[in-house]
């Protein structure tokens, strides 16, 4: 086999990206068209690309199945919807207006997405049998854990594709805003398979800077601007500091590759290379925790949320935390292995966990705007996830040989309260953007008895909040209990112990929600003027549902995590 | 054909009688859920027949269960259900009961069927309250009959959002502040629990044998295997272990000092609800101590007996005494479930037979009698609108059906002889006079026996004796017929136990005795 063939054979691989890369190009050529500013010459282009798109994917497919020497072919599956795909862009050529031109790109994106996924899933279970996966290019790792981020991501994609399409406050510009948003999933789908530090630092730029421009999508609202600055202003000191930690485990460990610097490190990390090696790693996680809005690199938060349309905010505290959280696991996995050092990193992480869960909660106490609430509360989450994190390793101590396994079950909690962090956040900003719309304000106060007029979404919203507090039989509490586990196992009892008085301190907000809502009658209510449109409800009845059942049969999603962790 | 079916039903292999108590209601939950709001008749007469049925089936298994093979042992438990649940953890769908569930359980059906006739005259947001009350009743038969601890939190956790709600939109003037403060008061208590659970879960695979069965757990306790070598900041684990989980629980029943959720959630609460508060809530906390809290650290349970025990007496005089200082009728009920639920605690403490029985029998009697006096006090705050104890007066000359089933349930409360109230405070008495560090107690409890007496005698006084002070009240109806059919049966069970106290006791001393081997005290 030549060169040309095996590279081509490796982009089987990484089809999910390859597909959202096309779709977001066909999104932009769509958005040319529909704009007037057409020729014959974009017609023309967009036709192509689309068809092309379908039949590469339809080849893809067959690569894809050769790649992974699956029995079964793939061609037929993904030839289909691939003809979804194409018909869906092509339809937009013959639909015309105000309606169609808010639906016809979210309509693009979501096909795009489902078929992504499809390949994503069966990536998932090609590697059931080999959950290390391959490298693709050397750069690229795909294993079952990567493959598990770009699921997640994928289902954010489609949810907040489906957010944005009912979100009436997006008045124009649907063509760069989905440009934006897929480029960021790609960002993210390309981060959290990174195993190179120079594609970590691609990866996240990409993300951020799809990020900065979506946060600031709304130029007529002051605060949404501000929001935009504030987050570019941040971000760009974040990078800065990744990049000086990148240099120094450069430098140390000779390799950008981030194995080899694994490798590398955990034989010479002695002496005075360790305070290098420490504020290396200092920096590096540092400038990620700046994604995850981890104390004390959140002060961008809660403004930014409060200040960015509502499904991008979503966007924000789901997807592109998921990833950031990706990354620091991963870098800590690898090369927390090295001797000497470990301790600091654990300890720092502790520190981050018990500052970020109590500053998360003690800010939210008292906030009325409710996606400043969820600002907070998503700190405080960042809080519990990271006490994981600083367990990662159980209860290692410096033993034989010098090296440190990673312990499967606290990654598998991680990866699973992240899932569960996923789909209690999408159904909680949802219902925020359909509760807001109907009473005109983000302002709980202007919320009193709405729960009687929107018995439906409010009930689902009470569901989100009781997961978001970690009381069962939701997906939080079980996620919880996963990550309480993993603290006490990997000897961090004070961290539990604070977690479950943090947690008493949660339940005093999230239900001040729920209060609002239910515990003044509907005759007080301000009253429901606009109502968003019944698709909304059905996506967060059906996220309330998926609350309610991983809740109860939490082995469906734990095993899937279970089996994703174990690539680490 | 009958006991066939009850056999298919009940008995050995793959009955699921459990499993139809606990998830009845939840079923009429979601039919309700089905039916348009505006259809309150419909809705109430579903939600009748959502407990009714978990009432007859509760009955049944009275009946059905053999109270010989005694109790608090994996081998002793009947009616068993146990399946797999989530495998990575050994998490089990775990349910049986013995002689300490079974009462209870009957009680419950009992207490949530009451509800549904006195909460007819509701008229805000029926179908959810109705829902709520639903799930409630799943959250609660479900503590009762579950074997696995992890099982047992998420009942225990599903209680605590319907009561919330039931409180915070169906209650009086103060429901916000009553309604969260019960919320944080029981999560606090929940996650000491939660961390409890964690610590005994690792504690367990440490041993080699990871598990949530409670019967498993409680063996290794029993035999020294459960974190015997363990400390954690100078204080042995068992020792943490169980104040963890005695403060859970304590917070639950309540005692001094963590009562003070009570009487704002009871005065607060709409009348059903402070019936179902108070007649069965509170029982889940004694009977978490029995079943889990103590089981699991018997040795710290011998060894802090007789603080308990101590903790007991303060809430049966302080609670006591605070009632007697009470104007509003219905923080004076409140106060005096405080006062009635340290017995439950002394007994326990006594770490006597008769004390333990004293303490369980207490249960179940204040269960009828606190939810009776809680009905009496609705029915008057339903014509009156107000319940200062001070502008009533001379009540019995009007409405005579109403002085005389409300005398039974006070008279019960009280203590009075030939009323279950008195067996349950007479074999408590006994217990703690036999406990030998416990024996001074009586002598204090006494005195909380007099002061109880005096402020019921002297609350029967102001509300129905003496001359009327109001000429308003003169035209007050005398009690409905609904309202005396929910009282009727607490009235009937009151006097039932009091006179035939053995039907009672026979069902639960084998239990006991069972419960004292685990905890090692014969």
């Amino acid at each position: 086999m030549s060169q040309l063939q095996a590279y081509i054979k490796d982009l089987g691989w990484i089809g999910p990206e390859l597909v959202l890369a096309a779709t977001a190009l066909v999104v932009l050529l769509v958005e040319l068209y529909r704009r007037g500013r057409k020729s014959g010459w974009s017609l023309g282009l967009a036709l192509v690309i689309t068809l092309a798109a379908g039949f590469g994917l339809s080849w893809l497919g067959r690569t894809f199945s050769a790649a992974l020497g699956r029995p079964v072919d793939l061609r037929l599956d993904v030839a289909v919807l691939g003809l979804v795909y194409v018909l869906v862009t092509m339809g937009d050529l013959w639909f015309k207006g105000d309606k169609w031109d808010r639906l016809v790109p979210g309509l693009v994106v979501l096909a795009g997405t489902l078929l992504a996924g499809y390949y994503a899933v069966g990536l998932m279970s090609a590697l059931s049998a080999d959950p290390k996966g391959t490298s693709v290019f050397g750069l690229q790792l795909v294993d079952s854990y990567s493959v598990y981020f770009k699921l997640l991501a994928l289902v954010s994609l489609l949810v907040v594709t489906l957010f944005t399409m009912n979100y009436r406050d997006l008045k124009r510009g649907f063509g760069e805003y989905y440009l934006c948003l897929v480029g960021a999933h790609l960002g993210i789908m390309f981060l959290v398979s990174s195993n190179h530090l120079l594609l970590i630092y691609l990866g996240l730029e990409t993300l951020s800077l799809s990020s900065y421009l979506l946060a600031g999508f709304r130029k007529e609202d002051p605060r949404s601007a501000e929001a935009a600055v504030k987050y570019v202003i941040y971000g760009g000191v974040a990078s800065a500091i990744m990049l000086f930690g990148f240099s120094l485990i450069f430098g140390l460990g000779g390799s950008l590759d981030l194995v080899e610097i694994g490798r590398h490190l955990a034989g010479t990390a002695q002496g005075s290379n360790r305070v290098l090696v420490g504020l290396g790693m200092a920096c590096t996680l540092g400038g990620l925790s700046y994604k995850i809005a981890a104390v004390p690199f959140h002060f961008w938060c809660p403004d930014v949320y409060e200040g960015a349309p509502t499904p991008v905010t979503t966007f924000l505290a789901v997807a592109s935390k998921a990833a950031g959280f990706a990354v620091i696991v991963r870098i800590v996995a690898v090369l927390g292995q090295g001797p000497g050092w470990l301790e600091k990193v654990t300890s720092l992480m502790a520190v981050a966990s018990a500052l970020s869960m109590t500053y998360g909660n003690l800010g939210a106490l008292h906030q009325t705007n409710v996606k400043r609430l969820l600002a907070y509360s998503s700190i405080a989450h960042v809080g519990y996830i990271l006490m994981a994190v600083a367990a990662l390793f159980g209860a290692a101590t410096a033993g034989e040989g010098g090296t440190f396994h990673v312990d499967p079950r606290a990654a598998e909690s991680i990866l699973y309260y992240l899932g569960a962090y996923m789909i209690m956040n999408l159904g909680a900003f949802g219902a925020v953007i359909y509760i807001a719309k109907s009473a005109g304000s983000e302002d709980m106060d202007d919320w009193w008895g709405l729960g009687w007029k929107l018995p439906v979404v409010s009930g689902v919203l009470v569901i989100f909040l009781l997961s978001l507090t970690g009381i069962p039989p939701t997906v939080g509490f079980y996620g919880k209990w996963l990550l309480f586990r993993t603290a006490i196992a990997g000897g961090f009892l004070w961290l539990a112990v604070l977690a479950a008085v943090n947690t008493v301190f949660s339940l005093f907000y999230y239900f001040k929600v729920a209060k609002v809502l239910f515990l003044k009658p509907a005759e007080e209510s301000r009253g429901v003027t606009v109502r968003p449109a019944a698709v909304m409800a059905v996506v967060l009845v059906a996220l309330g549902l998926l609350t309610l059942f991983f809740g109860v049969l939490p082995s469906a999603l734990e095993s899937l995590a279970g089996a994703s962790a174990a690539a680490l | 054909m009958l006991g066939g079916i009850l056999n298919q039903v009940a008995g050995g292999e793959g009955g699921i009688l459990l499993s139809l108590i606990t998830f009845v209601p939840i079923l009429g939950m979601l039919v309700i859920l089905f039916i348009p709001k505006k259809q309150h008749d419909i809705i109430r007469t579903i939600a009748g027949v959502a407990t009714g049925i978990p009432l007859a089936l509760s009955i049944l298994l009275w009946f059905l269960f053999d109270p010989s093979k005694g109790g608090a042992t994996a081998e002793a438990m009947q009616f068993v259900e146990r399946h797999a649940w989530i495998p990575t953890f050994h998490i089990q769908y775990y349910l049986g009961v013995d002689g300490l569930s079974v009462p209870l359980i009957f009680l419950n059906c009992l207490l949530l069927f009451i509800a549904v006739p006195a909460s007819w005259k509701i008229e805000k947001g029926v179908k959810g309250y109705f829902m709520l009350l639903l799930l409630l009743e799943t959250g609660i038969t479900g503590c009762f009959v579950a074997l696995d601890f992890f099982l047992f939190y998420i009942f225990w956790e599903l209680m605590l959002l319907p009561m919330y709600f039931l409180i915070g939109i169906w209650g009086g003037p103060r429901r916000e502040y009553a309604a969260i403060k019960f919320f944080l008061y029981t999560l606090a208590g929940s996650v000491l629990m939660l961390v409890g659970l964690v610590a005994v879960y690792l504690i367990s695979a440490k041993e080699g044998n990871p598990t949530f069965d409670l019967m498993a757990l409680a063996e290794m306790a029993r035999s020294g295997k459960l974190g015997a070598n363990w400390s954690v900041l100078g204080m042995g684990f068992k020792t943490w272990l169980f104040w963890f989980l005695f403060v859970a629980f304590a917070i639950k029943v309540p005692i001094v000092p963590f009562h003070t959720w009570l009487p704002d959630a009871h005065v607060e609460a709409p009348t059903p609800i402070s019936v179902i508060l108070a007649g069965i809530l509170l029982k889940l906390g004694g009977y978490g101590m029995l079943r889990i809290n103590f089981p699991l650290a018997p040795e710290a349970f011998r060894r802090f007996a007789v603080v308990l025990a101590v903790i007991g007496l303060v809430s049966i005089v302080y609670g006591a005494f605070v009632a007697m200082a009470q104007k509003d009728f219905k923080k004076l009920v409140a106060y005096s479930s405080v006062s009635h639920m340290g017995y439950v605690l002394l007994g326990f403490g006594s770490l006597a037979l008769l004390g333990f029985a004293g303490g369980a029998f207490q249960m179940f009697a204040h269960g009828t009698s606190s939810a009776m006096m809680f009905l009496i006090v609705g029915v008057i705050y339903d014509r009156a609108h107000h319940r200062d104890l001070n502008r009533f007066g001379g009540l019995g000359s009007r409405m005579p059906y109403y002085a005389g089933l409300a005398s039974v349930g006070f008279f019960a409360a009280l203590g009075l002889p030939s009323m279950s109230g008195f067996v349950a405070e007479f074999l408590t008495l006994i217990g703690a006079y036999e406990g030998d560090h416990t024996r001074w107690m009586v002598l204090i409890a006494i005195v909380g026996v007099v002061i109880t007496a005096a402020y019921i005698l002297w609350t029967i006084q102001r509300v129905f004796l003496g001359p009327m002070k109001n000429e308003e009240y003169k035209k007050f109806p005398d009690i409905s017929l609904r309202e005396a059919i929910c009282q009727a049966p607490l009235g009937l069970l009151c006097i039932l136990f009091g006179v035939l106290p053995f039907l009672l006791l026979d069902t639960m001393r084998p239990s006991l005795e069972g419960l004292m081997g685990v905890l090692g005290l014969k």
